[in-house]
């Protein structure tokens, strides 16, 4: 179950990388993709867009529309309802569907010859642009029903007629960036819980009960140390000596319960000394110390004179007992 | 690799998430189903129109030419105010005219509407004429103008009922023939106006508000009526209703437009002369031996209360002479 989930979430990553990774790509450092251009087949005066063809709101779109002999062209992006209401009577390419970056379906509609008025006299249009032979606008595609028309000029019509659109999408580049981040991240989350290598917690710091360790034992057998608070996917498997009872922290899947003794009691090295009258010490065994009164003096961090003789430079706790004579 | 890759793992989302976070704006997709419709025109839009509309309104009247009146007027309000400027330039040389305007617009509300024509309306205050003006622009097609084609005037002491509008600040419209929650529907409502004006006695009289309007058409056909040796005619209609605005209070606001036609048939022997600066004596021949007729627009705005409430009544009207023949 565990591989199956990190397998799923290794695809999802790479999904996310592969999908950021075409956006850069298409997209480019300059935020735009661009298309065209395309030749658009018809001898009419008007080219337009009905009201549902532009499903989208939000990016900039760029629009030139391209006539040969330097005829006069016209390129207008207006509420669908002025644009309807202006070209309804007019015989017209409609195009009813726009798919990106270039994919149209579109049908040819009957009415008068000749618009009803010049394009360039009309206050509504939010976007507009005429000139000899070629014309061009860009416009963030805003979210009321908009229509796009590519307009004949005077007595001209639009045979000919090439459009080269642009799709602008700000920041762009830096989202998919984003994206192929987060794939990426989301794919080692993925590829983590597929390969699944145990985390050994270690044994703890010291014999009194110190904080556990845990370290992950890579394919060569190397151990490697791992923080705490970044278990979250490693299977644990307790590796720690019975000497201290471990609060085991839980951590799915829940180690398998392991069995802890109690340490045993650390026996107590005690040395009886005898004090003289005239304050010499001198040390004695314990049957000798029998009958005699103790003064128990404990003496802390002392250095444990083995040690010292070992020269392993550690300190251990020593008990002492000193006798005193009355 | 265990904890660095986790740090790596965490770095990479946190990054990854946010960039995309603040990365630019993300093509939304449209909803197909939402209604093709349009507010009729914005703020930018009103100030352009209506600062044309006063500027070519005031050379009309300095000029005392309805000409140029016909790009920012149409309909019934250019009719009664090219006939305003008719009377006052064939009397100019027996009544001074003089006509100023100090309009200042109080509030603009746009309906939304999925088809041409549209309209806005504008409440507006006349401080030369100390009246509020209730103004309905008129854009009939994408290639035509602007233009203003009703004006009824209210005093300022009339408190008009506020007008609804819907979540986005459009103004609520009603359809002529709705009369949902109103006490009768704007159409019915002014034919039973009209009713009331042409007959006093008819059944549609009880429907409506016997307003100071309706007292003030009466007292001006009676005057006309007691001219000896004239048979004097009024008859009244309406003309369809195009503009109806929701209130708030559930009501309804409705622009319309009255015909009024005055009729005198002069007995044999009798001749007529009419008053010095009257629409009568401009519009029709200095003396009347045999008929003449005088056709007059009102525009009314007629308030038509929510359902269980009062009688429609009119709150403001504008109106006057527009045609007229006599010999």
């Amino acid at each position: 179950m565990r591989r199956i989930v990190g397998v799923v979430v290794l695809l999802v990553g790479v999904l996310v990388v592969l999908a950021g990774a075409a956006v850069m790509v298409v997209l480019g450092p300059d935020d735009r993709a661009t298309t065209g251009p395309h030749r658009i087949d018809t001898v009419g005066v008007a080219v337009v867009t009905t009201p549902r063809a532009i499903t989208y709101a939000g990016p900039t779109v760029s629009v030139l529309a391209e006539l040969p002999d330097d005829k006069p062209v016209f390129v207008g992006l207006g509420n669908a309802v002025d644009v309807q209401n202006y070209l309804g009577g007019t015989q017209r390419l409609s195009i009813t569907r726009v798919q990106v970056p270039w994919r149209i379906t579109s049908r040819q509609e009957a009415g008068e010859p000749n618009l009803s008025a010049a394009p360039t006299a009309l206050d509504w249009w939010e976007a507009q642009s005429a000139g000899l032979g070629g014309a061009a606008i860009t416009v963030a595609l805003p979210d009321e029903p908009v229509s796009l028309a590519v307009l004949a000029v005077g007595d001209s019509d639009l045979e000919g007629l090439r459009l080269t659109t642009a799709y602008d999408v700000a920041g762009g580049f830096l989202g998919g960036a984003g994206g192929v981040a987060t794939g990426l991240g989301i794919g080692f989350l993925g590829l983590m819980r597929v390969r699944g290598t145990p985390l050994r917690r270690a044994a703890a710091a010291d014999p009194e009960g110190g904080e556990a360790r845990y370290v992950f034992v890579d394919d060569a057998g190397a151990e490697h140390e791992v923080d705490p608070a970044d278990l979250d996917g490693y299977e644990i498997v307790d590796d720690a000596p019975a000497l201290t009872p471990p609060p085991v922290p839980v951590v799915a899947p829940a180690p398998a319960p392991v069995a802890v003794d109690e340490p045993e009691p650390v026996e107590e090295e005690v040395v009886y000394v005898l004090v003289d009258e005239d304050g010499r010490e001198r040390e004695i065994s314990a049957s000798e110390a029998e009958g005699l009164e103790v003064v128990e003096e404990i003496v802390e961090d002392a250095p444990d004179p083995d040690d010292d003789e070992r020269g392993d430079g550690h300190w251990r706790s020593r008990l002492r007992r000193a006798l005193g004579v009355e | 690799m265990t904890g660095r890759a986790g740090r790596c793992c965490a770095a990479a989302l946190a990054l990854g998430l946010a960039v995309l976070a603040g990365c630019g704006q993300v093509p939304q997709r449209k909803d197909t189903a939402a209604p093709i419709s349009k507010v009729a025109a914005d703020g930018r839009e009103i100030d352009a129109i209506y600062t044309r509309y006063r500027d070519v309104r005031a050379n009309a009247l300095k000029l005392l030419d309805p000409e140029p009146l016909a790009t920012v007027e149409s309909g019934p309000v250019l009719a009664i105010d090219a006939g305003a400027l008719q009377v006052a330039k064939r009397l100019a040389g027996t009544r001074p005219v003089e006509e100023s305007q100090d309009l200042r617009i109080e509030r603009v509300l746009s309906p939304r509407l999925d088809a041409y024509p549209l309209w806005f309306v504008a409440r507006v205050r006349d401080n030369v004429k100390k009246v509020t003006k209730v103004q309905i622009f008129q854009r009939t097609a994408a290639t035509a103008q602007w233009t203003m084609v009703a004006s009824p005037e209210a005093l300022l002491s009339t408190t008009l009922p506020p007008f609804a509008t819907d979540d986005a600040g459009s103004l609520e419209t009603i359809e002529p023939e709705d009369d949902t929650g109103l006490v009768s529907s704007p159409t019915q409502a002014i034919t039973d106006y009209a009713a009331a004006l042409r007959d006093p006695q008819s059944p549609a009289a009880q429907k409506v508000v016997d307003d100071s309007f309706i007292q003030q058409m009466r007292q001006v056909a009676g005057q006309s009526s007691a001219i000896k040796g004239v048979t004097f005619t009024q008859s009244w209609g309406a003309r369809p209703v195009e503009f109806a605005m929701r209130t708030q209070d559930g009501g309804a606001l409705v622009v319309a437009t009255l015909l009024r036609q005055d009729g005198y048939e002069i007995a044999d022997g009798v001749e007529v002369s009419w008053p010095e600066g009257s629409a009568q004596k401009a519009f029709l021949s200095n003396k009347l031996y045999t008929a003449g007729l005088l056709r007059y627009y009102h525009q009314v705005l007629l308030y038509v209360p929510p359902e269980g409430g009062e009688l429609p009544r009119v709150l403001a009207q504008y109106g006057g002479v527009v045609d007229g023949e006599g010999f």
